[in-house]
């Protein structure tokens, strides 16, 4: 007969630091896209193909932490909270564990890196996840130093496709907005 | 241009591998409504620690680990795969998880047998015996993985068992877990991986898929082999090994087995060296037997060995021969490998007993190749 | 060989290949269990005479274990929820066991649908769709294809229209791949030429895109490599010779192999503007495939030259590699597909298309004009495939694109904005 004490039931435990980095990144970057949506001239451009009734819910299977971003409405996309419950969430794009999300949101992963690496599992209508990256692309552009940026992204921006002047704006006032 | 003839292919394994593969078992596990694995192991891997990186790996999800079972022993026994089978049910797990190589994985695909259609494993000894699918089984290679372990086929109690459905469904190569120790486990699974996937390349039965799967498991230990018997912990070569464990695997499971494979095996359970060992002196005397046979060697093998330039650069007439060249140039640098089995002190009548061994094993080889095979491995090739 | 610092490879369909597969069906449904499949497919299918073959290849085998149970052989190209339901009906009522989809995408859709609804019971499909919502072992489904080119016995993706409320549902799950994929020289010998062309070059461009698009790994890039070759060698033989058994057969085996590779390591830019280019101008998807093949891979060339000139060995044999001088072999490599596109619109009498502008409909009007360009792009900055190309394109990114292979010009190079080498692959 076997010793069933010696071979205990395990429950794997919590990663608690990285879980809170994440969850401020997430609320973070939530509160980057209500403002990203006011200030900018191409993230607006995006949300206006998505469809009236987007929310997204961006989170990490399967314990969360959720980011909830959608549009009111007035159309306006807003920061709905990091909590899915009672929203009718129209996308979901799930981040397959706590790792993954850590290695993204710390940037060693870029977005379309961890796209390639299947780190992503996208639910919903895909053309509003592509905008939704590009989003996230862009919000990597603005608000980290350019030489952060160059390592998340495919191709920085040069001016003739982002001016100085529409990326420092946009900068200061997501970040104004972000803060604020 | 040459077309290929008729065959059939199959190898079902999700393979995950790089940093943070372990990371995704959870999603693969709940993608077959999974989420209370029984996770074996032996005490080997589970004093090095890796089972608790695996534990730690699965943080945050919502897998419950049923039980971490460390003390599968070196032989397995069918009263284990027994006792394990209850437990199991006791515990009310629903999928089976295995850390490490040999043992493990084969009591692992006995537990599955036994708890998926609640018999008796006895009665699916042999080939093709398995009457369905089975509960999901995930293989967390360590580095003494074999491409056997990851195959439809299991080993317990001497007993064979081969079924498409002992394969596992997702093996998660995590460099976290593969990094070798010693030099000696290194050259085991290396040449293990080397002898299947040259045998399944130059079988008369290769088709293009059982070809994607060998030419990828030599390219690579073509490309990582030196370093990583150099340097066994190096983690960019330990995956190059374990990648190519996998894809050998792949080859060999969709291959009928070669004159290395049935003697190396047979030679290393009646003289107890490591079948890497016997592999490695087997290989270079099956080469030079098919060399004096006349038999043509496939120019592609140039291409695995040595890449796109060599091949290319190569006249035509020239690449078999210079492929096999290239092979036996890379037995001669590893320093470490004995290079006769007089050198492994196996006696002459080991020797003969492995030969009707595998002869009984495999009715389909000839007697007089493995003679001549086994002949040139004594006294070694050159 | 590039070992990434993660991937992830998978193909759970059982691969049978040769002149005579279709008798080998018979003995993977008993090995499965099963005893009475059902046939799905279409028309056309049907019309040619192939299920004629298939069904006496399945009754004809050794001890007489299996027979078809029923047969539907009206699935249209636009397949539909109310099809997989009738289907599924016909399915219960004759109490069969198994499916064998013979055909194309839409056959191979509806199967899968219909597959969903027989072995989890009901009629309700739209609870199964999303991503892993279908979480177990489905019944035994044989894959028959019948065109060497889509691959999607690979795929693990389903999309059934819903025409009722007018959306497209996805379903993804891995319990929706077939268990075992037929491929038989039979079943693509009487393809007519300019399918055999566009079907062969989707698959070459599934492996060229494959091999050097962001999501590669060893293994997608050693079938994709076998692929090429298979193709590459057979597909201008095929198009003279329509009765060359051993070509059709490397080439469905080609195809098979593109599949594999692609959907496990997806693909670029050629895939993006042709998904748009089907959607925005129903340009069938093979003919976009063989149009923007050499400008993805020259639009993306100074991130994956590299990758690009090892293409040339497949595609042109070791002769042309060796004599190609390093540095010029990527574009040795995209010459020698635009030359293979020249020749297969000779060989086809011109019915293949080199040139977006060369597209014609049934009744020879111009399916691709100039003003719908914008459209294109438009929809192509929609599509996920985008993510895995090595190189970001923009609206006018795509545009510039556009215009070249519209007209049928080599792309400008210097009208290409570079990125960094921030991102590694």
């Amino acid at each position: 007969m076997m010793h069933y004490n010696k071979y205990p039931e395990i429950k794997p435990g919590l990663k608690l630091l990285k879980r809170m980095y994440v969850v401020t990144m997430l609320f973070v970057f939530g509160r980057a896209f209500q403002a990203v949506s006011r200030v900018d001239r191409g993230a607006k451009e995006v949300f206006a193909k998505m469809p009236d009734d987007f929310v997204l819910d961006f989170c990490v299977v399967p314990n969360g932490p959720h980011m909830v971003v959608g549009k009111d409405e007035k159309g306006r996309i807003k920061y709905m909270g990091w909590n899915p419950a009672g929203k009718k969430v129209t996308i979901y794009m799930k981040i397959k564990n706590m790792d993954a999300a850590f290695r993204m949101l710390t940037f060693q992963e870029s977005s379309c890196t961890a796209t390639s690496r299947d780190r992503l599992i996208v639910d919903g209508d895909l053309p509003t996840a592509c905008g939704v990256l590009h989003i996230m692309d862009l919000l990597e552009v603005l608000l980290l130093p350019k030489f952060l940026a160059k390592l998340g992204v495919k191709r920085y921006p040069k001016w003739s496709q982002l001016s100085p002047v529409r990326k420092w704006t946009s900068r200061l006032l997501t970040y104004v907005r972000l803060v604020a | 241009m040459q077309s290929p003839g008729d065959y059939g292919f199959f190898y079902q394994a999700k393979i995950m591998a790089g940093t943070g593969a372990m990371a995704n078992i959870p999603v693969e596990l709940d993608g077959f409504d999974a989420r209370h694995p029984f996770v074996l192991t032996d005490k080997k891997t589970s004093d090095s620690g890796l089972p608790r990186k695996f534990v730690k790996a699965l943080g945050e999800s919502n897998t419950i680990i049923g039980a971490l079972f460390d003390d599968v022993p070196a032989y397995s026994s069918v009263s284990l795969v027994k006792d394990l089978a209850q437990f199991f049910r006791d515990r009310g797990c629903d999928s089976v998880v295995a850390i490490g190589s040999g043992p493990v994985v084969d009591v692992a695909k006995g537990v599955n047998m036994a708890v998926s259609t609640g018999a008796d494993v006895l009665g699916f000894e042999g080939v093709n015996r398995v009457p369905g699918h089975l509960k999901p089984l995930v293989v967390v290679p360590t580095a003494a993985i074999k491409p056997f372990d990851l195959t439809g086929n299991a080993r317990i109690d001497g007993r064979k068992f081969s079924s498409a459905f002992l394969m596992p469904d997702v093996i998660a190569v995590d460099p976290l877990m593969v990094r070798g120790c010693c030099t000696e486990c290194v050259l085991d699974t290396a040449m293990v991986s080397l002898s299947h996937a040259v045998e399944a390349y130059l079988s008369p039965s290769a088709n293009p898929l059982s070809d994607a799967y060998a030419s990828m498991a030599i390219r690579l230990i073509a490309e990582h082999l030196q370093k990583s018997l150099k340097r066994p912990g190096n983690k960019a070569a330990s995956m190059g090994m374990a990648n190519a464990a996998v894809a050998a695997a792949a080859a060999f499971d969709n291959q009928p087995v070669g004159v290395v494979h049935a003697l190396g095996m047979e030679l290393s359970l009646l003289t107890g060296n490591a079948p890497g060992l016997c592999m490695g002196i087997l290989l270079p005397a099956a080469l030079e037997y098919r060399r004096q046979m006349k038999q043509e060697a496939r120019s592609e093998l140039l291409m695995a060995m040595e890449g796109f330039d060599a091949y290319a650069g190569t006249p035509a007439g020239q690449r078999g021969e210079k492929g096999l060249r290239s092979l036996q140039l890379l037995f001669s640098k590893i320093a470490v490998l004995p290079r006769t089995l007089e050198e492994l002190r196996v006696p002459r009548f080991k020797a003969d007993e492995a030969i009707q061994e595998a002869l009984k094993a495999n009715p389909s080889l000839k007697k007089q190749d493995l003679s001549a095979v086994m002949g040139l491995a004594m006294k070694g090739v050159q | 060989m590039i070992l990434p610092e993660y991937y992830e490879f998978c193909c759970r369909v059982k691969t049978v290949a040769g002149h005579r597969a279709l008798e080998k069906i018979s003995p993977e449904l008993v090995r499965m269990n099963a005893k009475k499949p059902m046939i799905i497919t279409d028309k056309g299918v049907a019309g040619a005479g192939l299920i004629k073959i298939v069904s006496s290849a399945i009754s004809s085998s050794k001890g007489g274990k299996t027979s078809v149970g029923a047969v539907y052989d009206n699935v249209p190209p636009d397949s539909d929820l109310k099809i997989v339901q009738e289907v599924a009906k016909l399915y219960r009522s004759k109490d069969c066991d198994s499916i064998i989809a013979v055909g194309g995408g839409s056959v191979l859709d509806t199967a899968k649908g219909v597959n969903i609804l027989v072995s989890l019971g009901g009629d309700d499909l739209m609870q199964y769709a999303g991503s892993g919502a279908v979480k177990k072992k489905l019944k035994p489904m044989i894959a028959v294809p019948t065109t060497s080119g889509t691959g999607s016995e690979m795929t693990l993706v389903a999309v059934i229209a819903d025409h009722e409320r007018n959306v497209k549902l996805p379903f993804v799950s891995y319990f929706l791949l077939p268990d075992v994929a037929v491929l038989d020289s039979r079943m693509t010998r009487t393809l007519p030429p300019a399918l055999t062309t566009s079907t062969a070059i989707d698959a070459l461009t599934h492996a060229c895109e494959a091999y050097t698009c962001m999501a590669k790994n060893p293994v997608s890039d050693s079938t994709a490599l076998e692929a090429i070759r298979l193709i590459a060698g057979n597909v201008l033989n095929v198009v003279k010779k329509p009765g060359d058994l051993e070509g059709r057969l490397a080439l469905a085996n080609g195809s098979a192999l593109a599949g594999m590779a692609f959907s496990n390591s997806m693909v670029g830019l050629v895939h993006m503007l042709g998904h748009a280019t089907g959607g925005a101008c129903g340009v069938p998807h093979g003919v976009c495939m063989s149009i923007y093949l050499p400008y993805g891979l020259e639009y993306n060339l100074h991130k994956t030259s590299h990758l690009t000139a090892e293409l040339l060995l497949p595609l042109a044999g070791p002769e042309v590699y060796a004599a190609t001088p390093k540095a010029e072999r990527a574009t040795k490599a995209i010459a020698v597909i635009r030359k293979l596109n020249q020749d297969l619109h000779e060989a086809t009498q011109g019915r293949h298309a080199r040139f977006l502008k060369e597209v014609i409909d049934r009744d020879g009007k111009q399916m691709v004009p100039k003003d719908a360009l914008p459209t294109i792009a438009n929809t192509a900055m929609g599509d996920a495939t985008q993510f895995y190309n090595p190189e970001d394109l923009d609206f006018n990114d795509c545009m510039m694109v556009l215009e070249h292979a519209w007209e049928g010009i080599p792309l400008d190079l210097k009208k290409v904005k570079k990125g960094g080498k921030g991102i590694k692959f």
